[in-house]
């Protein structure tokens, strides 16, 4: 059946959805920073107010990884510090509440491939998104589970940082230095070029940090809740959603790809108040 | 109860940022390494430091120290020519050697350190088969 508009004219909408763009420039600019004062540390220089930590101890999938080590031994792997597990919890606070909302508001590698995408988007208008035939992209989607299990794995068989070998998020903020690994400056590469075609597809398809956070999406407490008595069909969350999820044939989305970004809501992309909501509370 | 955007926002930031500063009010927020190896929890070496846990971003001072190993013995082994040999970083190996055929760097020193702990078991007439396995696997990842 179809449903025509009963909105006649454009809803005046509060421009605030916006704020996820400042969060996320702000925690790119802030990781970039203590990543350059990092290394001027290193050369005897650095900004006296700015942490210089390598960013191997402020990204929470550190502590995801150092997990087996830390129970069994006490210790970190190398090049992780307590300050990952600070995070990797922080992280599962979060998760817990709101799903990978660390994926869609912080991670600044998340971010650089959404600029990315703004290109891809210019270039390639509608198709942008959608090159990969739905039946191949639904399988490709679990890829990243079978990284995350290597990743823990080999970690905690050679107690040695393997996922800094191929990281694209150590790259993209450590390119200049001599620590980055050859393999994450291709992965960073591959990545760059595929934001061009598809949203994320680190995300999509590799990040085992995101497999990780994408559990919580089963269970999180803040739910992303369609009401399908004021729905009007329109698709407009499913064309928002960088994750190419149908949120209009859901009633509560609990997709392990979701990344909590609220493009889908009615304070952003759904046309209709009160359709597509993060709730806590009310019906389930 | 609808959550916003900007609820979110504050929900993240605060969450994020309150979860480290209450981190680094208990004093448990590290970002760097403790300078400390991990120890020998079983055989002839029990209590000792492990040269196997030895990181990059150790100086030659804090091997010397941790490992009581003369300083200009280090310098001369790994060729160290700056004035302050304790503060040179042991990471910073690979770049005085990128034009060797082997891959010099952290793992040298592990070696080297666990060699010198072998003449001194030697002379104490201790059993080296404790770590000799050990050893092996940092020989294989210095070739």
């Amino acid at each position: 059946m179809e449903f025509s508009n009963p909105v006649k004219k454009p809803i005046k909408r509060s421009k605030s959805y916006k704020i996820r763009i400042w969060v996320q420039l702000f925690f790119f600019i802030l990781i970039a920073l203590i990543s350059i004062n990092h290394t001027l540390v290193e050369e005897g220089k650095g900004i006296a107010f700015l942490s210089s930590a390598s960013l191997h101890a402020l990204c929470p999938f550190g502590g995801v990884v150092s997990l087996y080590q830390f129970i069994t031994t006490g210790t970190f792997v190398q090049k992780v510090h307590q300050s990952s597990l600070i995070l990797m919890i922080i992280g599962v606070v979060l998760a817990l509440f709101a799903g990978p909302v660390f994926c869609g508001w912080v991670c600044p590698l998340g971010t650089f491939q959404e600029w990315i995408a703004k290109l891809g988007r210019k270039l390639f208008k509608k198709r942008y998104n959608h090159f990969i035939p739905a039946k191949v992209d639904n399988v490709l989607r679990y890829l990243r589970y079978l990284v995350l299990i290597w990743v823990v794995f080999m970690t905690a068989k050679s107690m040695t940082l393997v996922f800094a070998n191929v990281d694209p998020y150590f790259a993209l903020f450590n390119f200049w230095s001599s620590e980055v690994a050859i393999g994450g400056l291709i992965v960073l590469g591959l990545t760059t070029i595929a934001s061009l075609f598809v949203e994320r597809p680190w995300c999509k398809y590799a990040c085992p940090y995101g497999a990780f956070l994408g559990i919580f999406n089963l269970f999180r407490i803040f739910r992303l809740r369609r009401n399908a008595t004021t729905c009007i069909d329109c698709k407009a969350c499913d064309k928002a959603c960088p994750m190419n999820i149908e949120v209009s044939k859901m009633a509560v989305v609990r997709n392990h790809q979701c990344i909590s970004c609220m493009e889908c809501t009615s304070s952003a992309h759904c046309p209709i108040p009160v359709t597509v909501d993060f709730v806590v509370g009310g019906e389930k | 109860m609808k959550i916003t955007p900007r609820l979110m926002a504050i929900f993240v930031v605060v969450v994020l940022f309150g979860g480290m500063l209450v981190s680094m009010a208990m004093g448990e927020w590290t970002t760097k390494s403790t300078k400390e190896p991990i120890k020998f929890s079983e055989g002839e070496f029990a209590g000792q430091y492990d040269p196997a846990d030895i990181r990059g971003s150790y100086t030659f001072g804090d091997v010397s120290r941790l490992f009581e190993i003369p300083l200009d013995q280090l310098a001369v082994a790994f060729r160290v020519s700056e004035a302050d040999v304790a503060a040179v970083a042991l990471k910073t190996i690979e770049e005085k050697f990128v034009n060797l055929e082997v891959d010099l760097g952290t793992n040298s020193v592990r070696l080297f350190v666990n060699l010198l702990i072998k003449d001194w078991a030697t002379s104490q007439g201790l059993a080296f088969s404790t770590f000799k396995s050990q050893l092996q696997a940092l020989v294989d990842a210095v070739k």
